[in-house]
């Protein structure tokens, strides 16, 4: 077949690779939204169907091949799949390549567990980049190199499997898409098959017969099979396809909810009385827990939940009939029958080891109800409200003595961030415990300063007291009332736990209820009220797990009158607090607002970290893209000096032979391994002009010299020979097109597989 | 310009011995035209004081090539045209009974000349056959139990036709091994043709010695000399091994086959004027050499398969060093 034919048949199949792929980023499309999808996967087919050609065309190893597809979605895959995080839009950031190298694995989970339409965010594009190269690349490979050519169709089938797979359930587009790809895959073969048979019937002395008749007369009978089955599709077909989104559960993400402890005051300001629901079995003393909220963002506590880097924040997931608790305590059954309570957070005692719902709606309840075992705390999705009720079997942990706690030391537990955390309590928890002499012992003289504070839900007959716990209230804890702190569970809880945080303890707040006492006793309920609202911290300690701290003063600790009066004149602005959002946000730390009295950085002190960032982002890209380059070339230069320096006089001739077979073939000209010198310059000859022949003829023969005379060349001999092998280099370069020529100065290939001399 | 005591050829030597040999081939060439090849190949087989087999069509110039060769060194040179009933001792002599002197005395066959041309070696007997190869080999003919030596330069060309069978005796593959190389004309290009077509007359005509017997003795010892690094004979080895390993092949290359071309290589290299032998010299003379000493396996030759094609095979199979590999 001629040079000219193949590359023919080649474009043809990267025509039809490019089709059939582009049907695949139809079918993406719906699960996308449309807009850039196009851009990653068409980019990716297209890189792919390149690398396939090129392979193909320079007979590269498999290992080649794969290496070439990871080097070209790294570089490219920023432009592609994340131009957000790309500098320019084009260059690969760090960000970029940790979402491109992540997103091979975590992507294609990432999409089933998003509502469609995903949108372009983050690196879901990663899912059809991906796909569309890897498809490319084998489809051309199995076109060009296998011995099945007819099975290239292969790849892009299961690249539209994949897109349909992890795609919608409605797709008004798919009955044509999935025809259009058939018919192309379908021509694009007979057309395959058609030249095979012609190629035969050539090479056997018979008379060819049009090809072209049989792809046009082939294509004929599609287009009408295609019309038909077009036709009766929308007869035949369901209107929902099954998609692998519709069996993957996606992970239950609490913070979709308003942080639960906002509500705190609400309940002794409005549901005062009310009995929210009612426990029996509770054992005395034991409180019920609503939430609990290892997370701090400046404005609210948060319960934390599937928070990268986070993992002892737990989960939220569905439980079976068992959970497999084996914390040790004491062991106790309780049921909650809820009466005015309505919220998704549901009322616990201890450590739950199996949860049933009872009442009429049982089967909801339990179908909705999840379950963090490493917080012990449930949700329900469907909000609970009168006349639910549930059982539980569960386990109260055994709280340590304080002699316990002074010996011991903080766990070492991956939680979620808790910051800002306003310098005014960070200096008085550092000033507190810069006494303490274990992790324990700081806990507890934490709590004991808190406990001196005074004790307002800042109603109407109460002293002032701010409600929330934002980073503003916190620090106002601290500043108000001349340094005396006034304010209820929510704000001491929040403070003790950002405290316990700045002296590196793993802390969090708990969210519930404190009934004034419980009873075991069979049929007794007691009920609880949301004048029994609390809030508390837990705090890790190494060996003991979490232990239990109260910071809120005694309620009878109210600030005398007198005192409250003049201090809350000063500043009447914090009589109207801001809402606090509904869905509240991490704010990154750049835009949080100044704490009172936190200093500006003075203006004229350079600012390191922003330095140390820009010239981040301008490096690492750079490394990306220049380093790989300076690598080959250095690497190509120190062989050159190792070769025409080292060892004797006939290797180092020798060396200058092999140096100029493999800038030849940086060049695009490949010496024979199983040829002689002379043939090889002959060879070489062919392709950069005969007119170097007697040049390359003449150091081959000068190199054979030295080799098999037996005569030990001298060093001036060896200069010169040096001299004429660079000499027959620049020639050889000038007889190519400039851009091969820097293509030649940094391609590796002469380093992969260079020339050796045995 | 004497040699023999030396070890290895000089520079100056293998100047002087290029100069001669080029001499050889182009006064060869003035009867063989566009074959300039072919003459080299010649003019190396009789200084490696072997023999040369052609074997080619009718009409291509063998003949004229044997006689050129012959007439371009000033030795004595005989022909002899086999036919069946051709008799051994018409090739090597015979012995007589003298009536006058009593004695019985040995009259030698055309065999005893410097260049001896048995033109269509393949329509003699087998046995015919034999007694030509037996002297080829030990360079003397042995009558009634005396050994009477041929001298030296001694070289045969022989010819064979290819095409026509009826009638012929094919060589032994064993035999064939004899010949240190085999090679073939094949047809003039066109130039040649047409200079051939103008003249008109026999080309022999125009050749006479430029080389003498002691000269070309000269020169085989001289070549004899010639340098081979190790590396060079591993690739010769190696060149041996292959035909070995090779599927198609039956029996390879001996190691006759391995001297005869080391000993060809060192006088194609001294005939370039170099004092060492290079991998292109092995890879060159492979063919002419080798080809010939094959024995292919029956199913693969009814396949199709040429020795030829196998050498190819095999000087592409084997990597030539680019070092000489001494220690």
């Amino acid at each position: 077949m001629s040079s000219r034919q193949q590359l023919v048949r080649l474009a043809v199949d990267s025509a039809a690779v490019l089709a059939l792929l582009a049907t695949v980023c139809v079918s993406f499309t719906g699960l996308y939204g449309g807009g850039w999808v196009w851009v990653a996967g068409m980019g990716g087919a297209t890189l792919g169907v390149l690398i396939g050609a090129l392979a193909a065309w320079r007979g590269w190893p498999a290992w080649m091949v794969a290496v070439a597809v990871a080097a070209a979605y790294l570089l490219t895959g920023s432009a592609l799949a994340m131009p957000q995080w790309s500098r320019w839009g084009v260059l690969p950031t760090a960000q970029s390549l940790s979402g491109l190298v992540f997103g091979t694995v975590q992507a294609w989970k990432r999409v089933l567990t998003i509502d469609a339409p995903i949108g372009a965010t983050d690196n879901l594009l990663v899912l059809p980049l991906l796909t569309c190269l890897v498809a490319g690349v084998l489809a051309i490979t199995i076109a060009a190199r296998s011995p099945r050519p007819g099975l290239a169709w292969l790849p892009p089938a299961v690249a539209l499997v994949v897109s349909i797979a992890f795609g919608v359930q409605t797709a008004p587009l798919a009955v044509p898409t999935g025809l259009a790809f058939v018919v192309v895959a379908l021509v694009w073969t007979a057309y395959r098959r058609a030249q095979q048979r012609h190629a035969l019937l050539s090479s056997t002395g018979l008379i060819g017969s049009g090809a072209l008749r049989t792809v046009l007369s082939g294509a004929g009978v599609l287009v009408i099979a295609a019309l038909v089955a077009g036709l009766l599709t929308p007869v035949l077909v369901p209107d929902l396809r099954q998609v692998l989104r519709d069996r993957v559960e996606p992970p239950l993400d609490v913070r979709q909810w308003p942080s639960p402890l906002q509500e705190f005051r609400s309940n002794v300001k409005d549901r005062r009385t009310d009995v929210l629901f009612t426990v029996s079995g509770l054992p005395d003393g034991a409180a019920v827990r609503l939430a609990t909220l290892d997370a701090y963002d400046g404005i609210t506590a948060n319960p934390s939940s599937s928070v990268a880097g986070a993992p002892d924040g737990g989960r939220y997931t569905r439980i079976g009939t068992r959970i497999p608790e084996t914390t040790p305590g004491t062991s106790f059954d309780y049921r909650v029958r809820i009466v005015a309570y309505d919220d998704r957070w549901v009322p616990t005692v201890g450590l739950a080891r199996s949860v049933t719902m009872d009442g009429p709606r049982a089967g909801e309840l339990t179908q909705g109800f999840h379950y963090n075992r490493a917080t012990g705390t449930g949700v329900s999705l469907d909000r609970l409200r009168d006349g639910d009720s549930y059982r539980v079997s569960a386990v109260l942990a055994r709280q340590p003595d304080r002699s316990e706690l002074r010996t011991a030391n903080g766990g070492a537990l991956q939680l979620p961030r808790a910051e800002p955390i306003p310098e005014e309590l960070a200096a008085l928890a550092r000033d507190w415990t810069s006494g303490a002499g274990s992790d324990g012992e700081a806990a507890i003289m934490l709590e004991e300063q808190l406990r001196r504070g005074y004790y307002s839900h800042g109603l109407a007959n109460d002293v002032p007291s701010l409600s929330g716990h934002s980073a503003y209230r916190m620090a106002r804890l601290a500043l108000d009332h001349d340094g005396r702190m006034v304010g209820d569970e929510e704000q001491y809880a929040v403070a003790m736990a950002l405290m316990a945080r700045e002296v590196g303890l793993a802390s969090r707040v708990v969210y519930g209820f404190r009934p004034a006492q419980g009873s075991t006793e069979p049929g007794v309920e007691v009920p609880v009220t949301g004048d029994e609202v609390s809030a508390w911290v837990e705090i890790n300690f190494e060996g003991l797990g979490w232990v239990e701290f109260t910071p809120t003063p005694d309620k009878s600790r109210a600030l005398p009158e007198d005192t409250t009066r003049t201090e809350s004149k000063p500043r009447p602005q914090v009589e109207n607090p801001p809402p606090p959002p509904d869905r509240p946000e991490p704010l990154p730390p750049d835009n949080t607002e100044p704490l009172p009295g936190e200093e500006d950085p003075e203006p004229d002190q350079l600012d390191w970290a922003a330095i140390l960032r820009v010239v981040a982002m301008v490096a690492v890209p750079l490394a990306v893209v220049a380093g790989p380059i300076l690598a080959v070339v250095g690497l190509k230069r120190r062989r050159r000096r190792r070769r025409a320096g080292r060892g004797s006089g006939l290797d180092r001739i020798a060396g200058g032979w092999a140096e100029l077979l493999d800038r030849s073939r940086d060049l695009g000209v490949r010496a024979q391994v199983r040829a002689t010198r002379t043939e090889n310059a002959a060879l070489l000859a062919e392709s950069v002009g005969e007119d170097q022949l007697d040049g390359l003829r003449g150091l081959a023969q000068r190199a054979d010299w030295a080799a098999f005379s037996g005569v030990v060349p001298g060093e001036e001999t060896i200069e010169q020979y040096w001299h004429d092998v660079r000499d027959s280099s620049a020639a050889a370069a000038r007889t190519v097109p400039w851009w091969r020529r820097w293509w030649a100065v940094i391609s590796p290939w002469s380093l992969i597989r260079p020339w050796r001399v045995s | 310009m004497s040699s023999t005591e030396q070890e290895t050829i000089t520079t100056e030597q293998a100047g002087w011995f290029a100069e001669a040999f080029a001499a050889l081939v182009a006064n060869v060439g003035q009867a063989i035209l566009g074959k300039d090849h072919v003459l080299r190949l010649a003019g190396t087989c009789l200084l490696a004081e072997g023999h040369l087999l052609l074997e080619d069509f009718p009409g291509t110039g063998k003949t004229t090539l044997a006689r050129a060769l012959a007439q371009s060194v000033q030795g004595t040179h005989s022909r002899i045209q086999f036919t069946p009933d051709l008799l051994p001792s018409d090739v090597t002599g015979v012995t007589i009974f003298d009536q006058q002197s009593q004695r019985f005395e040995f009259h030698r066959g055309p065999i005893f000349a410097s260049i001896v041309l048995a033109d269509e070696i393949n329509r003699a007997s087998p046995k015919t056959q034999s007694a030509l190869l037996e002297v080829m080999e030990e360079a003397s003919v042995t009558v009634d139990g005396v050994s009477h030596p041929v001298g030296r330069p001694f070289m045969v060309i022989a010819t064979q036709n290819p095409i026509e069978q009826a009638g012929t005796y094919r060589l032994p593959e064993a035999q064939l091994d004899r010949f240190l190389m085999k090679t073939s004309l094949g047809h003039p290009d066109q130039d040649s043709a047409m200079q051939l077509l103008a003249t008109g007359r026999p080309r022999t005509t125009v050749v006479s010695p430029v080389l003498g017997t002691d000269a070309v003795v000269q020169m085989s010892q001289l070549a004899a000399t010639v340098t081979v690094q190790p590396s060079v004979l591993e690739y010769v080895t190696e060149i041996a091994e292959e035909t070995r390993r090779t599927a198609d092949v039956r029996l390879g290359v001996s190691m006759r086959g391995c001297l005869a071309l080391v000993r060809s290589a060192r006088v194609w290299a001294a005939a370039q004027g170099r004092t060492f032998v290079v991998p292109d010299d092995v890879k060159t003379l492979a063919r002419p050499c080798l080809t010939h000493r094959l024995i292919l396996d029956p199913e693969s030759e009814f396949d199709g398969i040429t020795a030829d094609e196998v050498m190819s095979r095999v000087l592409q199979a084997v990597t030539p060093p680019q070092l000489s590999g001494a220690a």
